[in-house]
């Protein structure tokens, strides 16, 4: 989606990659062989009298080529088409009046010319995003395409992405359509077509970038053609491996790129915080986004300086927010971070910036595990050596992880008195939990529990006297030596 | 600009001949008066319609384009006496139309006209003509409505006939040469027609207008007339019912 707006804010004037590359006829659809034949082999079946099935049901995933088929039937067969989608208004009603109608009565071309169907004109009918159709509020819309069917004289698709989702309600449309599956397109074959595309457009490209377009875009051509599309634009005709990563933020919502451009490219420090206002996002996690693409925006030495202090107060002002826990200070964090920081600027930029998903929250959620491992280290040890598990986990870290790993001792006592399990071990000594060290480590634990165990039960008695404070004070010299 | 005063049975007649196409029309306006061209979302039905500046009361217009929504048009006449006055004014700066009878005042959004465009009305060459008075139209479309959804039109050198079948009922309405205003056919034509169109299309005829009719066999029907006293006139074309074997 951002792809298309954004490559759609300076390409205005120019055609849309998805529509410029839309094949004209079945045998130009990329992939879907099995699928396009089949429906060409219905098609002809028009010709000659009416097929036992006069509809046919595609479904798939979004993006794979069903609408481009259905179209590209129709050119190559010669018939007329009428697309009823998702914008058109869809209930019983205008159901019965579009597809119902042209289902029996003849039509005008789109150019305003009129051929008899008795002279061989086909009007295909097409019913795009069909599974979309029947909401809560129109139950009569599915009898309506199933009386259309029952009726028609023309050639209808009904084109789905949820097979399941429009056929459960009906069975008597499920008889009626034939069903012709497509699958996701194989990533060989998108990315022969983002080559074929780039070699069209004069765009240098690395192989090894095509294919990692096609990989993220699994089996969605449009996507990958889009993806394609606002990657190059703004480039001066090259395209690299490093640009895909770019893509990252595919999974993000769109509004946050217009913001970032309200910030980082316009000059007026009200219209970016006002734009900032309708942003359903956090300061804490705007800020990550505006500390990313920052650099990508400004070049002048000055203004990041200036940029990058407007950022630091915001951040001082975030931090507040969970010290005190006075929300109060979002406000000065959020302006400081849109206004601040778009004055800063010395000139307004314009061009396009590909913006970047924020490396801070990849790298943090691809450290996620080790860190968790590390705080429930700390965690453990804390009251051992009379801490807290955030002093430990930030201060004593380092020692206790040189003294786990170089005296075995120390190790084996750690181990047992603070529970530590395997993979926390494993952590501490940089190695795998199935390793030979760690392995060792718990099976000489192992026996001596159970030694230790035996042991236990004749000092029970004894042990009972004994009082926690020297217990504790033991533990701390062993942790002292 | 718009500045103008219509009696309200014109633009009643306006919106339904129009509404029985499409819900949302483009009007094209000039200094002469205002026409349109719409299709229908099946593209079986059009009509070209043109109303001339002398069947308003008062008319002042600059070329534009107004992006009109029928239903909300509908709604609002619904609030006009028969014959009572409508003036209609253009708040261009918030693009919007001021309707106003007696004591309303309807502002109404103006849709945009960017995405619509006035459809290709086609010439077509139609073999055979004639002219007809309204009242037989409306009584055997009127009869047909009982029977079927679709009626057969039927002319040839000797008169002209509707006919509408369903299993074991039938009606027909038929006109001899001489109870027709004119009629040049060399051949007999028949086609079929979906009725409830038909039936929209001349809902607003009277009975002495006299309708315009052209055919051909298993093509579209044009059907002309005026309305506004003479002031309008309005062009439907009207594809075939397909009829297979």
């Amino acid at each position: 989606m951002e792809s298309q707006t954004r490559g759609g804010d300076i390409t205005a004037t120019k055609e849309d990659w998805t529509e410029k590359y839309r094949p004209n006829t079945l045998s130009q659809v990329v992939g879907n062989k099995k699928a396009t034949d089949e429906l060409k082999s219905w098609a002809s079946k028009w010709v000659a009298g009416k097929p036992s099935k006069k509809a046919v049901i595609l479904a798939g995933k979004p993006g794979i080529g069903k609408t481009t088929s259905a179209i590209a039937l129709a050119d190559e067969m010669g018939w007329e088409k009428l697309e009823m989608n998702a914008s058109d208004q869809r209930n019983r009603k205008s159901i019965k009046n579009f597809v119902g109608r042209s289902a029996v009565d003849d039509t005008f071309s789109e150019s305003g010319d009129f051929t008899p169907y008795k002279e061989g004109k086909r009007t295909l009918l097409i019913l795009d995003e069909a599974d979309n159709i029947f909401g809560k509020e129109d139950k009569g819309g599915i009898n309506e395409i199933v009386m259309t069917i029952q009726k028609t004289v023309q050639p209808i698709v009904l084109i789905a992405n949820d097979y399941y989702g429009l056929t459960r309600r009906s069975d008597v449309l499920k008889k009626l359509c034939k069903k012709i599956d497509f699958e996701p397109v194989k990533k060989e074959k998108v990315t022969a077509l983002l080559k074929g595309i780039c070699e069209n457009e004069g765009i240098e490209f690395k192989i090894s970038a095509l294919r990692a377009i096609a990989e993220r875009c699994e089996g969605d051509v449009r996507s990958a053609v889009r993806d394609l599309e606002s990657l190059c634009l703004g480039k001066d005709g090259r395209l690299t491996h490093k640009d895909v990563d770019a893509l990252g933020y595919r999974n993000r919502k769109a509004e946050i790129f217009p913001t970032l451009k309200d910030i980082l490219k316009n000059s007026d420090p009200i219209e970016a915080k006002e734009s900032v206002r309708d942003l359903d996002e956090n300061p804490s996690e705007l800020i990550v986004w505006v500390d990313e693409n920052l650099p990508r925006e400004y070049d002048d030495a000055r203004e990041l300086l200036d940029g990058y202090r407007w950022l630091a107060k915001a951040d001082i002002y975030l931090g507040r927010v969970t010290k005190r826990q006075w929300y109060r200070s979002w406000t000065y964090a959020r302006d400081a971070m849109t206004a601040g920081v778009c004055s800063a600027k010395r000139r307004s930029h314009t061009g396009w910036t590909r913006y970047a998903f924020p490396t801070w929250i990849r790298k943090m959620s691809s450290s996620k595990r080790t860190r968790n491992i590390k705080s429930n280290i700390s965690r453990k040890v804390a009251p051992h050596v009379h801490s807290t598990s955030s002093k430990v986990n930030s201060a004593f870290f380092p020692y206790l992880k040189y003294l786990f790993k170089n005296d075995s001792d120390i190790r084996k006592k750690l181990t047992e008195d603070c529970g530590l399990n395997a993979g926390e071990v494993a952590y501490l000594l940089d190695t795998t939990s199935d390793s030979e060290e760690v392995r060792a480590l718990f099976f000489e634990k192992k026996k001596e529990t159970v030694e230790e165990k035996k042991r236990e039960k004749k000092k029970e008695k004894k042990e009972k006297k004994k009082d926690e404070k020297e217990e504790e004070g033991k533990q701390r010299s062993l942790l002292e030596v | 600009m718009l500045n103008a005063e219509i009696n309200s049975n014109v633009l009643k007649d306006l919106v339904d001949i129009v509404g029985t196409i499409v819900d949302e029309v483009k009007i094209n306006l000039n200094e002469e008066g205002l026409n349109l061209k719409a299709v229908d979302p099946a593209h079986v039905a059009m009509v070209d319609l043109s109303l001339s500046k002398d069947a308003f009361e008062a008319y002042e217009a600059d070329e534009t384009e107004l992006g009109l929504n029928l239903k909300k048009m509908e709604q609002f006449l619904r609030l006009a006496e028969a014959g009572e006055m409508v003036r209609m004014t253009l708040d261009e700066d918030e693009n919007r139309l001021v309707l106003e009878v007696t004591n309303i005042t309807q502002k109404m959004a103006l849709l945009d006209t960017a995405g619509m465009t006035d459809p290709n009305v086609p010439s077509l060459d139609l073999p055979l003509s004639l002219k007809v008075k309204g009242k037989y139209v409306l009584n055997g479309v009127k009869a047909s409505e009982n029977i079927s959804d679709h009626i057969s039109i039927t002319a040839n050198p000797d008169g002209f006939e509707i006919l509408s079948e369903e299993d074991e009922d039938m009606v027909r309405l038929s006109l001899n040469e001489e109870e027709l205003e004119e009629l040049n056919a060399n051949e007999e034509v028949r086609s079929l027609f979906a009725l409830d169109y038909f039936s929209n299309m001349i809902k607003c005829v009277s009975k002495d207008t006299v309708l315009e009719i052209e055919l051909g066999a298993d093509y579209p029907i044009k059907i002309q007339f005026s309305f506004a006293e003479e002031n309008g006139s309005v062009r439907y074309l009207l594809a075939p019912r397909i009829e297979s074997t």
